[in-house]
């Protein structure tokens, strides 16, 4: 492999190695960027969850507590009745009250405790005796609803056996009010009800949490209150949120569908909040969009750098390489190689076509030395490029000029479809008149005459360059032996 | 050369600010504000249910309006409304009773002037001599619901079955008790202010003279109260109607009360029941003597009324509750004519597109509107009074007193009120 094909090669290897390292680097950088927008889209997933599974625990505790002071807040009103005269000594079921006094008794509580919850909104505020009688505001609606087991069903819900008291709903699946009783004596209990939509206020949701599901169950996850307009009170809550929550008194819970916390209250109640898992996710799917799209972005920008920097990395070498080509094969000539690119290109292009006729065409300046020495360089250069331009014009259709010594340049020319004699004949008739046209006054005292010569020699071949251009070596010697200025072909 | 330093210096700059200068940046996310009105009223499980329901509607209409109720029964209610009155914390909207209008005028400092809330509140459903109830001194301080009369109410069911008339008048009834008091049932019942009116209804009658004169103050002397109580302890004694002090209303669904007194407006409540159940109940003509006129001594009255409060900071969105508690479809679907006939012709225009002006209670209004009744006052409604009555006609009743020290004794009370 010759010099020059070894050097383009190289450049070759160049090329594609910065092609490569484009297209590598590319590569690097974007899975390096999925890589990292994966993991941090990941961990957001996570964070967020965190996130809102603390916040929906903290509020969570505190509607717990909302509930707890709401609830301690109605059992203290139910306290305060102990404070009418008569209220919790007085028994309606004794046959030996005087019915008179009794209507004026019971009168008398029934004012006082309108007086206590005066500015209440609760349903019931009233005593409830053995006897089913009532004293104080007893509802139609709770009278109605027990019925004849008013005394002994309400009663039963006093269960807390330290402080005789107790809560209860769905009493008959009636799941709208809430009820508190409280025993005053063995023959008198003490109830307070409220609407369950009163809870409303309980369980206010922060604007920021509107999307969370506020409910307060039963035992049997039964609802008594919901924040969701589609839930009824007294069915069960979602089976999604159901399956989360079942079991669990006190936990934060990140299932399939939903993030949910139950708080346990008022000993068998629970405070269930609950997220569904795509709306916690919702911002962070739009955030996800955003990284990726941003990701995409700096990749873009990192790759398009990345292919700035290594092209601009890139290009001094293949511009020194190329210049420094470039310098070899030219040899002070424009489009005139060096000796030895001249004789690479001319056997490479030989070889390629072994079966074509070539043509190697020497001209070589006359008494060049003498000239040299008694004009000097620079006329000498002028008689050399002239000899250049000369050659130009007359094998313009040539494949290559070349300097194969100070003063010897050398054409290679193709037989591109003649015969083989019209060949010869083109090519001895350009040998001569290459001769003829070169010979014309220097301007000198050139030695041997006014004129500056040149000999030429040719010879044409096929498939072995070095033996054609040895005959038209021979045959540039046989022309200056026979005297300057003339053209021999071998 | 450039080019390849401008770009790093771009990229360089992009990737600090991305790194800083965002991330410090601060933010104010500006929350929902709401503004927070109240509403106030009286009354029983269903008309709390279906206002609860109706306010939760206009919340969702109104997201910018929240509404903070406040409801009882009527026992105690007076009272409650009084400490707010009082104390200046009323509900922006109030229910309030036609007697209030005139208790807590206060020389027109007592409510809203409704007129003033034109932007929001519409008026134009209302006929003029409607609005009347709610004006004082020519200013319109309060929007009549519907109107409202005590009406009696029968299980003729039950009558039949004791082959006992439906009562006309006072001689019907004690002919009825005859006949149902073996089965332990009583002919008629009613609560302390219906039994209140329906005693000035007889005593009216009896003693041909109105209970309160022209100028509005008590017609009535002693020996007119002594006429109440004493028709009182007969019907007690006759066992014609329970003890007021012993009236529960569940025995009504029991069907140990084969009647009642009680006001239009309370029909369903009453009755619901009844009705569901297959009984016939009708409403039977005003109780009055055989010689008397039909309605004699009997009252209407606007059922309740809705006002705003004096004090109301937000006066617009009052009005936008109190037009969607009078006007809306809303409202007039749920409420029906639970508080009798609304008076507010886009209410009525709904229930007639709805087929709900038909009835017990619509039977009841129509008997209403059938006789030309009094325009009852204010001042007959006052609680206290009602209980003062109640007490003497005890003391007469279990022997404490003589019928004439009773009703002495209830008349100086009433007189140094």
């Amino acid at each position: 492999m010759t010099r020059d094909q070894v050097q383009a090669q190289g450049l070759v290897r160049i090329k594609r190695m910065s092609f490569l390292m484009i297209i590598g680097y590319a590569i690097i950088v974007i899975v390096a960027v999925l890589g990292i927008t994966a993991f941090a889209v990941t961990k957001y997933d996570e964070l967020t969850k965190d996130k809102v599974s603390s916040m929906t625990s903290a509020l969570n505790v505190q509607l717990k507590l909302n509930l707890d002071s709401y609830m301690s807040r109605t059992e203290k009103m139910a306290t305060l009745a102990y404070s009418v005269d008569n209220a919790y000594s007085y028994d309606a079921t004794d046959s030996s009250n005087d019915e008179y006094d009794a209507i004026n008794t019971e009168k008398q509580i029934a004012a006082d405790l309108s007086s206590l919850c005066l500015m209440e909104n609760f349903v019931d505020y009233g005593i409830v005796y053995a006897n089913d009688h009532t004293v104080g505001k007893v509802s139609n609606g709770t009278i109605k609803l027990f019925g004849e087991d008013l005394y002994k069903d309400l009663s039963a819900m006093a269960d807390r056996t330290r402080t005789h008291d107790g809560w209860s709903t769905g009493y008959k699946q009636g799941y709208d009010r809430i009820y508190y009783v409280k025993r005053l004596n063995d023959n008198a209990v003490f109830v307070i009800s409220f609407y369950t939509a009163e809870l409303g206020s309980v369980f206010e949701n922060p604007e920021a949490m509107s999307d969370m599901a506020v409910r307060l169950t039963d035992k049997d996850h039964k609802i008594i209150y919901s924040s969701v307009e589609d839930d009824i009170v007294g069915t069960t809550i979602p089976a999604d949120v159901l399956s989360d929550v079942e079991g669990k008194d006190m936990a934060v819970i990140t299932g399939k569908d939903n993030l949910s916390t139950v708080n346990s209250t008022n000993g068998d109640w629970y405070v269930i909040c609950s997220v569904p898992t795509d709306i916690i996710l919702k911002e962070a799917k739009d955030m996800r969009k955003l990284i990726y799209i941003a990701a995409a972005a700096a990749s873009l920008i990192a790759v398009i750098a990345g292919t700035v920097f290594i092209r601009r990395m890139a290009d001094p070498i293949g511009t020194v390489t190329a210049g420094l080509s470039d310098e070899i094969s030219e040899d002070g000539f424009e489009k005139v190689l060096g000796s030895r690119f001249f004789r690479d290109k001319a056997d490479s292009l030989i070889t390629k076509d072994p079966k074509r006729e070539y043509a190697v065409i020497l001209t070589r300046l006359d008494d060049f030395g003498d000239m040299l020495t008694e004009f000097g360089r620079e006329t000498v250069d002028a008689q050399l490029l002239r000899m250049v331009k000369q050659l130009k014009e007359a094998f313009p259709d040539c494949e290559c000029i070349g300097r194969t010594s100070d003063n010897t340049f050398a054409v290679l020319m193709k037989n591109g479809g003649m015969t083989s004699e019209e060949f010869r004949s083109l090519v001895i008739s350009r040998g001569v008149n290459i001769c003829d046209s070169f010979r014309n006054p220097v301007g000198m005292n050139a030695p041997g005459g006014d004129d500056a010569t040149s000999s030429a020699g040719a010879a044409i071949g096929t498939g072995d360059y070095q033996n054609i251009y040895d005959l038209a070596y021979k045959a540039l010697r046989t022309s200056e032996r026979n005297g300057k200025s003339g053209f021999t072909i071998a | 050369m450039g080019i390849f330093r401008k770009t790093a210096a771009v990229l360089c700059c992009t990737a600090l600010i991305a790194a800083t200068g965002c991330g410090n940046s601060s933010k104010v996310k500006e929350q929902k504000g709401q503004v927070e009105i109240s509403f106030s009223w009286w009354g029983n499980d269903a008309r709390n249910k279906y206002t609860l329901e109706a306010v939760d509607k206009f919340e969702r209409l109104h997201p910018e309006i929240k509404v903070n109720c406040s409801y009882s029964e009527w026992s105690g209610y007076e009272k409650r409304n009084r400490v707010w009155m009082t104390s200046d914390t009323e509900c922006d909207v109030m229910q309030i009773n036609y007697g209030w209008l005139t208790d807590y005028y206060n020389e027109g400092k007592g409510y809203y002037k409704l007129r003033e809330l034109s932007s929001t509140l519409d008026l134009s459903g209302y006929d003029e001599d409607v609005l009347r109830y709610g004006t004082k001194d020519g200013i319109l301080y309060a929007l009549p619901i519907a109107m409202n009369a005590e009406t009696v109410y029968i299980n003729k069911t039950i009558y039949d079955q004791f082959d006992a008339k439906v009562p006309g008048t006072w001689d019907d009834l004690f002919d009825a008790a005859e006949k149902m008091r073996p089965a332990g049932i009583y002919p008629l019942s009613a609560s302390s202010k219906s039994m209140w009116l329906y005693l000035i209804a007889y005593a009216e009658q009896k003693q041909d003279k109105q209970i309160l004169g022209e100028d509005g103050n008590f017609n009535f002397g002693a020996e007119d109260f002594a006429v109440m109580i004493d028709f009182y302890a007969q019907l007690i004694d006759k066992k014609v109607m329970p003890l007021v002090d012993h009236y529960e209303r569940i025995r009504l669904e029991n069907e140990e009360y084969a009647g009642a007194i009680a006001w239009v407006s309370d029909a369903k409540s009453y009755f619901g029941t009844a009705v569901e159940n297959g009984r016939e109940i009708v409403i039977a003509d005003y109780t009055v003597n055989v010689n008397d006129r039909p309605g004699e001594g009997w009252y209407a009255k606007p059922a309740t009324m809705y006002a705003v409060s004096r004090n109301t900071e937000h006066p617009n969105e009052a009005g936008m509750l109190l037009d969607f508690l009078v006007n809306s479809r809303e409202m007039a679907e749920l409420q029906g004519i639970e508080k009798g006939i609304p008076l507010s012709r886009p209410a009525v225009e709904v229930l007639g597109e709805k087929g709900q002006l038909t009835g017990l209670q619509y039977d009841a209004s129509q008997k209403m509107e059938g006789c030309a009744l009094s325009e009852l006052s204010p001042v007959l409604e006052n609680e206290r009074i009602i209980d003062d009555f109640f007490s003497a006609c005890n003391d007469y009743i279990y022997e404490k007193a003589e019928l004439d020290e009773a009703a002495e004794s209830f008349a100086d009370k009433l007189a140094e009120k």
